[in-house]
């Protein structure tokens, strides 16, 4: 999936958002998009999913609307669901198979995941930490067998070791064959605990593109290589 | 139907745990009856009388559910993003608002039913006649007024402002009937109170046919429809007010 030469503004005469952007999505890694508040990050996401449409530029391999998956931040859900309601709502909504007995949902995951899900399944959401609800969220999400996953922000406001699971999580729907997975996050450090796909938006372009070790090859702190980039 | 069965089911619970849509719909109704009625309990009206007063009331709790639990629901819906990610999860929108309408029309349901068992215990109506002829007034007229409101979710407005503002919208819809005003004209039809009101006089309180008023509440009830079927296909899910 390919983003070519893409300008975006929401008015006519405008600021533009996206100024010739490029972005070719890695099939087989987890893509992520970096970029201060407000850099066009949730533009180009909405761009993906086709929510918006750019002034400029063409998108390759468009992905139809009931092929992706868009998790947007912080929407609420009833505190009295427990795990496997969320789970369900998730699975059915999309026409995939739900069992609660014998939950093809726990497939694919490892030991450490399935424990994980197997105590959530009867928690409430309102006894989950946000980590939790946050890891299953995306969990369910990854279940969907979509070809184009966005996340924006998965990981926002939640502990390291959440963190990593959501992000383990996401790196294991990349690998697998033909499907784009791509989020963002504030939370670089985090990004070396995956194999990942960087992009930088910065004024509306792309300002870097690369690998975590590409991003902290000057500075060994990824915050201070962003903040580098940003400035320069 | 199997996305739609999910949302319903998701709303339903909503709506029972949610303490407010039972204070709205059921108590706010009948605290006001017993408060501008409680003269029933010495001198009670003629049954003609009696049914023209609920009406009112039964009108009230419509009109609640279509603009309060369910327009203004799909609003904060969208402000919050739920109804951009299930529409990617669903595939479309429909079955969201769908799953909406028919939860709230089943609160609605059984919230009348409890309204009219309390009004027909405390002042000794027939409660089978009550709980029938105000079910048959949602089955007419909660459709389409529900459609008609849905252009409230397209509404350009901060998330906090809307509900308290469309709750008084709500009471001032109600006072601006003809009934209330005085004043007899099919342009107060553009009001839903007034469409609801009317259908219950001529279904429910009138003995005789009119077959011209019958086609009136048709035509108005269909043009409802219409606004809210293309209000739903046109709607954009955004949030207006914050980027999602």
């Amino acid at each position: 999936m390919e983003i070519v030469n893409m300008d975006f503004r929401y008015q006519e005469g405008g600021r533009k958002i996206l100024d010739n952007v490029n972005v070719r999505l890695k099939p087989d890694q987890l893509n992520v998009v970096l970029g201060l508040n407000g850099s066009g990050k949730t533009t180009l996401f909405n761009i993906m999913a086709g929510s918006l449409k750019p002034n400029a530029g063409e998108l390759s391999e468009w992905v139809k609307k009931s092929e992706i998956a868009y998790q947007v931040q912080g929407v609420p859900f009833l505190n009295a669901l427990k795990g496997k309601d969320l789970v369900r709502l998730f699975l059915k909504t999309a026409s995939r198979p739900f069992d609660v007995q014998n939950p093809v949902f726990f497939d694919g995951m490892n030991e450490r995941e399935q424990s994980l899900a197997k105590h959530l399944w009867h928690l409430k959401l309102g006894d989950m930490s946000l980590g939790e609800r946050r890891w299953l969220m995306v969990t369910a999400m990854c279940a969907l067998d979509r070809k184009l996953y966005i996340f924006d922000e998965p990981t926002s406001g939640v502990d390291p070791d959440s963190r990593l699971n959501v992000l383990n999580r996401l790196e294991s729907v990349a690998s697998s064959s033909g499907q784009y997975v791509v989020m963002s996050t504030h939370t670089l450090q985090e990004l070396g605990h995956v194999e990942c796909h960087i992009f930088l938006v910065h004024d509306g372009r792309i300002v870097f593109e690369g690998s975590y070790t590409d991003l902290t090859s000057v500075h060994q702190n990824p915050d201070e290589a962003f903040r580098e980039l940003v400035r320069s | 139907m199997t996305k739609t069965y999910e949302f319903f089911s998701l709303f339903l619970k909503e709506n029972v745990y949610n303490k407010m849509n039972l204070f709205w719909v059921v108590f706010i109704p009948l605290i006001l009856f017993l408060i501008n009625y409680s003269n029933w309990f010495v001198n009670r009206p003629q049954e003609q009388e009696a049914y023209l007063v609920l009406a009112f009331f039964w009108s009230l709790m419509i009109l609640i559910s279509a603009v309060i639990n369910t327009a203004v629901s799909l609003f904060m819906m969208r402000e919050e993003g739920f109804m951009k990610m299930f529409s990617f999860i669903a595939g479309s929108k429909r079955s969201i608002i769908f799953g909406k309408g028919l939860a709230n029309l089943l609160f609605l349901i059984v919230s009348m039913v409890v309204f009219n068992l309390v009004v027909a215990l405390l002042f000794q109506m027939n409660p089978f006649m009550l709980i029938m002829n105000s079910l048959l007034l949602i089955a007419v007229t909660f459709i389409p007024v529900v459609l008609f409101f849905s252009w409230i979710m397209t509404l350009p407005f901060k998330e906090d402002s809307i509900a308290p503002a469309f709750s008084l919208l709500t009471i001032v819809l109600m006072y601006l009937t003809s009934d209330m005003v005085g004043v007899q004209s099919p342009l107060f039809l553009i009001n839903p109170a007034e469409f609801i009101l009317r259908v219950a006089e001529a279904v429910i309180i009138s003995d005789v046919v009119d077959v011209t008023n019958m086609l009136t509440l048709a035509s108005v009830g269909c043009i409802y429809m219409i606004i809210g079927l293309v209000t739903i296909k046109l709607a954009n899910l955004e949030s207006r007010t914050i980027r999602q």
